[in-house]
């Protein structure tokens, strides 16, 4: 069954950039498409949106950029995990999952 | 930035490597930071698109739609676009702060390393920059205490303005006096610019009684003084017009809360008790608060109201409320909100010759009215002091200056002996900014670290000059307070901006890859700029010597001065009689025996009585010649008049030029006689015999007094080389003129050994009455002497700084530059040049230096003196002394001359005494 596709929080969208991010540096393009193809197109997100975010990671210092040349010899700017990165994903990890477990509890208790 | 080495690191169009491990990627970044801002996000996004769309077109789309849906995957471009370099620019912003405050830390870091590792280096600057502000500070603090702070509590003291008047005399020019006629109060209180107009008359008064009884100073002040001008009592209340009758008033005094803490500790209770003031009792209404002393530069302790205090203190009756004669009360007064100065000024002119036209002993029809500001007239008494004190504070920048110098000297000789440390810190990517920066930041830190010493210095110094250059005013505030610690820090600054500056420049011009090729530092380097430095110390130097040089002249000059009298060797005595409740009479018969008692005291030579004392009282009264409507003036007013015994003008040491002095025969019932001076002779009688003319003295009198001799002009009011009429009559024939009287003794030695004897033989008299006054002679003359002494005293101390700093200059560097040229000088030596002519060489170079810093600070300060100042101006800044002097010019260029031989001595000597072998395998 495949509807509308699904809006997606900013906290979330963070958390699956860094988890794109996890297995060593990428561009902003390699970002994208690794989530696209991971959710096989369920989450609705802008790619500007996914720099927006990936910028703001990297300000708070959750990311380091370097610029580097692509697969197609085209100048990109690469993005990889800060140690704070690493740890900000392990507790955001953490959280969906506590989260997700109590959202699930719940609706699936039994009067 | 740079295209070359982006493209030695293999641009965009370079390997092809598809993948680039960390570091390189990192090095890349370093070098080559191949974007800013918006470029940065464009190249971002671009490679975005193509990427998509390639991936698209991959994946069987046509180009058209793979554009599409890549744009249509990406959102709003231009919007994402903006967002994104808003963000990147903020964080860079961020960036480029903290780094600056990281740098700055660490340079400050590196400031307080240097301290502590070469602590002579620092100490040197701070203590030169601090004597430098120290004394800029002091001298500062002292003209603002002295010229530009208002009395405190002072309302709007803007609006407050005092009344001079301005008379101007065919021969003698026009003379400005604060002291005006009691009439011109009720005169000008008509006046529509002023909301009021208050008099006050400042004068001192003996406080307490018996042993423990001193003068203090009190002001007689109308009953709206303190209403007008604003202030509130710290308790109490002030004067009502009731309390101040023309007659009858009750004795009240107001006090300052000075007085209320010393002597009655503060007390709430103060209100209704006594004080003996004078021969009288009177009652405390009020406390004036904390810091307000009145609004002259002399500080008061009590204010009594006018018309009663009048009575006691100016005796004579009232006649000083109706008479042209009697110059005495200062006015003071508020301007309407609407009202000018000047209009308020021309107002009051007009209602001034309104008031004299048919008054033909003042007839005065170019009298002006001057409303001064209330600040402004702190200067307006006699004394030349503020004058001064601002030459002083003017003067004193030059020592900041010759210390900046010096400052900067150094500073640019350790430039030199550190250039290879900065190359290799250029070398290693620091920015020259930075370094720039570090410098200053560093030169400035100095010059802050000196401004708390110079405070320091300020405040030992500002309480040192209070006290003994300027005991006659009383200072209420500290010598530092908050706006001298404003302008220390806006000095240390300055001072240290322009130090920093020279080394500053001399890094702008860096060339690393020179230093560090050069074995070390070089002579040629900066010389000129440090000779320069030299011959501006110089410069200064010489200007400092000659205002030291001119007030020492003054000084000597006025204390030299022709009296008429010789006041060397003069004691004069007086004891407050009426304090021990004795009428009139009772004084008279006291002093006629006070006069026989001390004659007996041994070592004194002859003694007198008088009822003025000179530089301490004087007296005038009215005097009429017979067949003359008016008499002519003089500037100094007068003529004063004295009460003498026969032995006064032996006593005094004053010449009769022509006729005679008084007998014993000038009785009471004799024919009555007077004694004049040249002046007045001159003046009354030119070009006749004065000798046998007549005069009557005293409003009342009824016989004419003969002259029957004529005095040298004696001082007996001040320096000032203005003539004075002055006549004197017998004691025995005074007539009730006058009330007071003093005892005049000239010792045979030293009159400061028969002091305690005189004051003793007095008490024998009466053993119930307060301690006898007596004072030398010279001690009255001391404070006329002051502003010259500050003047030599200060100008002396900066001069010796001065000379001081230049010394040390002149030493490090030629000490520096021998050191250089060892190499050189070795040389010279091996080819056969003697020690002293090595030597000489050195001492020659330091003398041209400062030969020429002497001409130009001659030629300068004096085309100066001709060109700028005012001849008035000078007359009042100098004591009869030209500011051409040739001694005095003889002596700053000597002095100088000498310092900078005994400042090159050492490095001559080293010149001279270089191993030639030794300096030259030294590189």
């Amino acid at each position: 069954m495949r509807g509308q596709p699904l809006e997606v929080l900013q906290g979330t969208l963070d958390t699956l950039m860094l988890k794109a991010l996890s297995w060593g540096p990428r561009h902003g393009y390699g970002v994208a498409s690794w989530i696209r193809e991971t959710t096989t197109d369920e989450l609705s997100i802008e790619d500007g949106a996914l720099y927006t975010a990936l910028h703001r990671m990297e300000q708070r210092g959750w990311l380091a950029a370097t610029w580097g040349v692509s697969e197609h010899n085209r100048k990109a700017k690469y993005y990889e995990l800060t140690e704070l990165g690493r740890r900000e994903l392990k507790d955001a990890r953490a959280r969906w999952t506590r989260y997700a477990g109590a959202v699930s509890a719940v609706l699936e208790a039994r009067a | 930035m740079d295209p070359l080495r982006w493209r030695r690191f293999g641009g965009p169009r370079g390997s092809g490597l598809t993948v680039l491990s960390r570091g390189i990627v990192r090095l890349f970044e370093l070098v080559a930071r191949p974007f800013r801002g918006g470029e940065a996000v464009d190249r971002e996004i671009a490679t975005h698109l193509e990427l998509q769309i390639e991936a698209l077109i991959a994946g069987g789309m046509s180009p058209e739609t793979a554009r599409r849906v890549a744009l249509d995957r990406f959102g709003d471009v231009a919007s994402y676009r903006r967002g994104l370099i808003r963000m990147d620019d903020k964080a860079a912003r961020a960036r480029r702060w903290r780094a600056w405050w990281g740098d700055l830390a660490q340079d400050l870091g590196l400031v307080f390393r240097g301290l502590r590792r070469s602590p002579g280096f620092g100490i040197g600057v701070i203590a030169t920059l601090a004597l430098g502000i120290g004394v800029n500070v002091t001298m500062i603090g002292l003209v603002d205490r002295l010229l530009f702070k208002a009395p405190a509590h002072v309302v709007d003291p803007g609006a407050v303005v005092r009344y001079t008047l301005t008379q101007t005399h065919p021969s003698f020019g026009s003379f400005t006096n604060a002291s005006v006629t009691f009439k011109e109060l009720d005169l000008q209180r008509r006046s529509g610019a002023l909301t009021g107009l208050a008099a006050y008359y400042p004068g001192s008064v003996s406080y307490g009684r018996g042993e423990s009884a001193r003068s203090i100073r009190a002001s007689l002040v109308t009953a709206d003084f303190f209403g007008l001008l604003g202030i509130r009592p710290a308790t109490g209340r002030f004067f009502d017009p009731a309390d101040d009758p023309i007659e009858g008033g009750s004795p009240i005094a107001v006090i300052s809360e000075r007085l209320w803490v010393r002597e009655f500790a503060g007390s709430r209770e103060v209100v209704g008790r006594s004080l003996w003031l004078g021969s009288r009792q009177y009652q405390i209404v009020g406390v004036a608060p904390r810091g307000f002393a009145g609004i002259d530069l002399n500080a008061v302790d009590v204010w009594l109201p006018l018309n009663t205090g009048a009575r006691e203190f100016l005796g004579s009756g009232d006649e000083w409320r109706d008479t042209w004669d009697w110059q005495w009360v200062r006015l003071v007064g508020r301007l309407r909100p609407e009202a000018t100065r000047e209009r308020a000024s021309a107002e009051a002119t007009a209602l001034y010759r309104a008031a004299v036209a048919d008054h033909h002993e003042r007839k005065d029809d170019r009298g002006t009215v001057t409303f001064q500001p209330l600040i402004a007239g702190r200067g307006t008494d006699q004394s030349q002091t503020p004058t001064i004190a601002a030459l002083l504070a003017g003067v004193s920048i030059l020592v900041l200056l010759i210390s900046c110098a010096n400052v900067a000297n150094l500073m640019l000789a350790r430039g030199l002996s550190r250039r290879r440390e900065i190359a290799v810190r250029v070398a290693l990517g620091v920015g020259r900014g930075r370094l720039i920066r570090a410098t200053l930041l560093e030169s400035v830190c100095h010059a802050g670290l000196a401004s708390v010493v110079g405070l320091g210095i300020a405040a030992l110094a500002g309480s040192v000059i209070r006290s003994i250059l300027l005991p006659g005013i009383d200072f209420i505030d500290p010598p530092v307070d908050g706006r001298l610690l404003a302008v220390a820090f806006g000095v240390a600054l300055v001072a240290g901006s322009v130090v920093g500056l020279a080394p500053a420049i001399r890094l702008w011009h860096l060339d690393p890859a020179a230093d560090l090729k050069a074995a070390g530092p070089t002579t040629g380097d900066h010389a000129a700029a440090r000779t320069g430095l030299l011959g501006f110390q110089a410069v200064l130097s010489v200007v400092m010597l000659l205002c030291a040089g001119l007030y020492y002249k003054s000084l000597w000059t006025a204390a030299s001065i022709d009296f008429g009298f010789r006041p060397e060797g003069l004691l004069t005595a007086d004891i407050d009689l009426g304090v021990a409740g004795y009428g009139r009479e009772q004084q008279w018969a006291f002093y006629d025996q006070a006069l026989e008692r001390v004659r007996l005291v041994p070592g004194v030579a002859s003694a007198a009585l008088t009822t003025t004392n000179p530089f301490w009282t004087r007296q005038a009264s009215s005097l009429r010649l017979p067949g003359r409507d008016s008499l002519p003036r003089l500037k100094t007013a007068g003529p004063y008049f004295s009460a003498v015994t026969p032995e006064y003008f032996a006593t005094l040491g004053l010449r009769v030029a022509r006729g005679r002095g008084f007998a014993d025969r000038d009785n009471a019932g004799a024919q009555r006689v007077m004694v004049i001076n040249e002046t007045m002779a001159r003046t009354y009688w030119p070009g006749e015999e004065p000798i046998g003319k007549c005069a009557f003295v005293g409003r009342a009198a009824t016989v004419c007094r003969e002259v029957v001799g004529v005095t040298v002009d004696a001082s007996n009011e001040s320096l000032e080389v203005e003539p004075v009429m002055g006549y004197y009559l017998p004691l025995a024939q005074v007539d009730g003129l006058a009330a007071d009287r003093f005892v005049m003794i000239r010792a045979t030695d030293r009159p400061e050994a028969i002091a305690g004897d005189v004051g003793r033989a007095l008490q024998t008299l009466a053993p119930n009455l307060p301690v006898a006054t007596v004072r030398l002679m010279q001690d009255q003359i001391e404070p006329l002497l002051r502003p010259w002494r500050l003047g030599a005293t200060l100008f002396g101390l900066m001069a010796a700084i001065a000379l001081a700093v230049a010394l040390v200059g002149l030493y490090s560097v030629l000490a520096f530059q021998v050191a250089q040229r060892r190499r050189e000088l070795g040389i010279r030596t091996a080819l056969g040049a003697g020690q002293s002519e090595l030597a000489k060489m050195v001492v020659v170079q330091g003398q041209r230096v400062v030969l020429t810093g002497i001409a130009i600070g001659l030629v300068v300060s004096l085309a100066a003196v001709k060109l700028l100042v005012p001849a008035d101006l000078l007359r009042r800044l100098l004591f009869q002394t030209s500011p051409f002097d040739p001694v005095v010019v003889g002596a700053a260029a000597g002095s100088l001359i000498v310092t900078t031989l005994l400042g090159s001595l050492i490095p001559a000597r080293r010149a001279g005494r270089v191993p030639p072998m030794e300096a030259i395998r030294a590189d």
